[in-house]
């Protein structure tokens, strides 16, 4: 691709990107539909406006027929307040630690330590971000992963 | 219907680019990238097609595309159902207009 071209499908890309991610359209949809699209044009040798018009309406038409799921407001809750819970553990601990203090209940700051840390690393670890993956190479799309 | 009557045609798998080839051969008329593919993404849901990416021909991945078992028979269903439905079309127009 040329340098326009290149600009012209990075920016219709974009902000189809965002308008699928409002749609909560997951990550390996949205790769499918963007491959699609690149392949799509660099075989006609159309831009992607004059193939597939505005993206945005391009981005909405594709998500009305994809069934996604709702905002998992309760995993989100959960995540929030066990990454809270595990970050006071773990502050607290270091605290009495330093004070050379037992942690509530007689346990040793060290053990109070350990299990803060466990907690975060539980809760992160549940934190899968949804990646855009290109169905091409099965790698994530670079300008994506910034996002 | 017609963009799976084209798949089913093909004799190999096909992707995009060549559906809308065909179709415009066959004069349907040009058949934008925003028209085709949301109809292939309905198909497959449907059940009706299956894609698979794969290499082009030193050309970028293309997404080839098949009909399924189901999609050969709900082709034959509908294609019956149309040319019946046509049928009765044509019996109500009359064969000449009256000037």
């Amino acid at each position: 691709m040329t340098n326009q071209v290149l600009g012209r499908w990075s920016s219709w890309r974009d902000k189809a990107i965002l308008e699928l991610r409002m749609k909560n359209v997951p990550g390996h949809e949205i790769g499918e539909i963007l491959s699609e699209v690149e392949t799509h044009v660099e075989e006609t040798g159309e831009t992607p406006d004059d193939a597939f018009g505005d993206p945005v309406i391009y981005a909405r038409k594709r998500a009305a027929s994809i069934e996604v799921a709702p905002n998992d407001a309760s995993s989100l809750i959960t995540s929030a307040i066990g990454g809270g819970i595990g970050g006071l553990i773990l502050a607290h601990s270091a605290w009495q630690l330093g004070a050379g203090q037992p942690v509530l209940g007689g346990i040793p700051a060290w053990i109070g330590l350990l299990l803060g840390v466990a907690v975060l690393a539980f809760v992160f670890h549940r934190i899968e971000p949804d990646l855009i993956t290109d169905p091409r190479s099965g790698r994530a799309l670079d300008s994506v992963r910034s996002m | 219907m017609v963009v799976l009557g084209i798949v089913a045609a093909d004799p190999e798998p096909t992707y995009g680019y060549r559906i809308a080839h065909r179709l415009k051969q066959s004069g349907m008329g040009q058949i934008k990238g925003g028209t085709l593919y949301p109809v292939l993404a309905r198909l497959e849901a449907e059940g009706l097609i299956a894609s698979s990416w794969g290499e082009g021909d030193g050309g970028p991945g293309r997404k080839f595309i098949t009909i399924t078992p189901f999609g050969r028979d709900e082709l034959k269903r509908r294609a019956e159902e149309w040319r019946a439905f046509i049928r009765i079309a044509l019996d109500v127009l009359p064969d000449e207009l009256d000037s």
